[in-house]
């Protein structure tokens, strides 16, 4: 991996700083008193550092190493997010006449951009999925599209990964700096900087006194390639091979059989797993009116949900739970694939570490692998 | 920005309420914006989306002539709470309305081809700008055929229209209800049955059903035991929408969405979806 700057962590903070004045940050914070970490706005994360130096219980940190418990996919596809107003305008004068005015949301007042600070790899995966559902097709989806067009990653590589991280499996990798605007790595007190996208240089050309000018690339590349090599023997893989190639016959081929019974046994379709996920993109649309006045909002949904295909006249397409299990590890490892020609898992694991009955999809695809291959034994 | 935004409907003006069976009202519509009104057109078997502010939007077919510029109609069976709110309606309110959404019949390809149409209750509903169309250019299509079917005889939709093709010689028309009753000189039975007891001919010609999926499920049985072609049988589905462009999910089937994919699908294509669609 070619090193192409070097930042010192105390020059990263005042880089931030900088890029806030001008940007919308949002990085990964933890909240140390409950141990929840997530995606926070960097304007808001100094409001807690604040507070918190009033009540000194209450701390919060900058903590790229570990994964946020949801993905940061909500910056550009919020869990709830308002499409637009509708307002009925009653004539006083003549009562029966009731004018109907729609409005858009009013897009947000920033002329900067959204950047997104030490997301891992496989979260800048997850959005790149996201970006072929929305932004592909005849009719494209303007709410993300805004927000996402104006937007870079910065991805920061993971050292470390978790026990129930799997990207290599799914075919990303903790350096994978593929949809990362600028890629980074952390080394000693720094981090390399190793991509640097065209729509991104700005935010180095513009701040040039932070990067380090006499850096020896050679040693730090070196030691990067060490990192490397600890970190993909810290994977956890339960088994080696997805046959990617072949994943989405071996799914096909699956559909009909009874194995989908036995591997959904344990859920209880609580949709956390969707919840987590960076690449689950379903949504509800639903309408809140009080008076003479309301909106129409859409919010994230979940297959696992009975009533997500449930019709009006009672027919439900998918009225077991194993259909709809079914659906949800066919949507990610073969719908998908013919779709946007992806796999739409990214490998982060937050699905296995949510799940409150210990569903694995690991698990699972495996064993749809290991059926087929009994069957032809 | 209007264009920009796909979830942003037209608005449109009730201009008249057809009551067409005890559960089934047929709303006319006019889209309010000059422009957007004179620009508007469709496909027979395309589908719109129909809001009724507060109440929430769900997915009908565009159901009048392709060809009729006057308004746009589309026929709603009483079933959940949109459903509900567009049948309090009164002629003047107002509704919100995106269409056309999704893909339509292939007429082109139809054409020299005999048709039969097997339309079960509201099924009957994307049948009918399609039907429509095929009586205003006869001269491309051999022999029509109607077979509709209905519960009682008061659960036919469209019943002028039924009558007036029975009369016309461009279409040869089959009405049954599911169980006898008095006053009712027609056929009597359920639709496949009947289907199967007329034993069309699968020589150059072309079936397309649609009725509640029981009914299509059976049907198709019944067109395969006739000799028909897995691509000379088409039919459209219906399946819980949102969004209607391909971004929500819901109304998947494997790997096609009904809403930018269908809703129209032969036979064929619908068996090379490994999701049953039944």
């Amino acid at each position: 991996m070619r090193v192409i700057e070097y930042i010192s962590k105390e020059n990263t903070k005042n880089w931030l700083e900088k890029l806030d004045a001008k940007n919308d940050v949002f990085l990964p914070v933890q909240d140390l008193q409950e141990a929840r970490i997530g995606f926070l706005d960097y304007k808001e994360f100094k409001k807690l550092v604040q507070q918190s130096k009033e009540s000194p219980e209450k701390r919060y940190v900058i903590n790229h190493r570990e994964k946020t418990a949801l993905s940061p996919k909500y910056i550009f596809f919020p869990e709830t997010e308002k499409l637009f107003d509708f307002e009925y305008l009653k004539d006083i004068e003549n009562p029966e006449k009731v004018e109907l005015r729609l409005g858009a949301a009013e897009k947000t007042e920033s002329s900067g951009r959204i950047i997104l600070f030490g997301l891992k790899p496989c979260d800048a995966e997850g959005i790149s999925r996201l970006d072929r559902v929305f932004g592909e097709g005849d009719k494209k989806d303007n709410y993300y599209m805004e927000k996402r067009k104006n937007s870079l990653l910065i991805s920061i590589g993971c050292n470390t990964p978790f026990p129930d991280c799997f990207c290599t499996l799914v075919g990303g990798s903790p350096f994978n700096f593929e949809n990362a605007d600028i890629g980074m790595v952390e080394v000693n007190d720094g981090y390399a900087i190793v991509k640097i996208s065209d729509d991104a240089k700005d935010l180095i050309s513009e701040n040039r006194e932070y990067f380090d000018k006499d850096i020896d690339k050679t040693a730090i590349e070196e030691e990067i390639e060490k990192i490397i090599k600890s970190s993909a023997e810290k994977i956890g893989h339960t088994w080696e091979d997805l046959p990617r190639e072949e994943i989405s016959k071996i799914m096909d081929e699956s559909i009909g059989s009874g194995i989908w019974d036995q591997i959904t046994k344990k859920c209880i379709s609580c949709g956390a797993c969707t919840y987590v996920c960076p690449t689950c993109y379903c949504f509800n649309i639903r309408d809140e009116q009080k008076g003479l006045q309301g909106q129409r909002y859409r919010s994230w949904d979940y297959c696992m949900n009975s009533y997500y295909t449930l019709e009006a006249s009672g027919h439900n397409p998918r009225p077991d739970k194993s259909l709809r299990y079914r659906n949800k590890v066919n949507c990610k490892y073969n719908y998908n694939i013919k779709r946007h020609g992806h796999i739409y898992c990214v490998g982060c694991g937050r699905c296995i570490e949510v799940c409150p009955v210990s569903m694995d999809i690991r698990e699972a695809v495996k064993t749809v692998i290991d059926n087929r291959q009994q069957a032809s034994d | 920005m209007k264009d920009e935004n796909s979830y942003l409907p037209e608005i449109a003006t009730v201009k008249k309420i057809i009551k067409e069976t005890p559960a089934i009202v047929s709303l006319q519509l006019v889209i309010d914006d000059e422009e957007k009104r004179n620009d508007f057109s469709f496909e027979p078997g395309q589908v719109g989306q129909l809001s009724v502010f507060g109440f929430g939007e769900s997915t009908f077919v565009i159901n009048s002539s392709p060809s009729n510029k006057d308004h746009l109609q589309f026929s709603i069976m009483k079933a959940g709470v949109n459903t509900t709110a567009l049948h309090n309606l009164t002629e003047g309110e107002k509704v919100g309305l995106r269409a056309p959404l999704g893909n339509w019949f292939p007429y082109q390809k139809m054409e020299g081809k005999n048709i039969i149409f097997i339309g079960g209750g509201i099924g009957l509903a994307p049948l009918r700008p399609l039907i429509m169309y095929m009586l205003e250019n006869k001269d491309k299509y051999k022999d029509l055929t109607l077979l509709a079917a209905a519960k009682t005889p008061d659960d036919f939709c469209f019943a002028t229209d039924i009558e007036t093709w029975e009369k016309s010689k461009d279409m040869k028309v089959i009405m049954t209800i599911d169980t006898a009753c008095d006053m009712w000189g027609k056929e009597v039975g359920l639709c496949p049955n009947v289907l199967e007891s007329m034993k069309p001919s699968p020589e150059n010609t072309i079936a397309i059903t649609c009725g509640p999926p029981i009914m299509i499920k059976y049907t198709l049985e019944v067109l395969l035991k006739l000799g028909f072609a897995e691509d000379m049988i088409y039919t459209t589905l219906e399946r819980r929408m949102k969004c209607g462009i391909g971004k929500c999910g819901r109304c998947n089937i494997g790997d096609k969405f009904v809403c930018v994919d269908g809703p129209v699908f032969s036979l064929k294509e619908l068996n090379q979806i490994p999701e049953p669609f039944m």
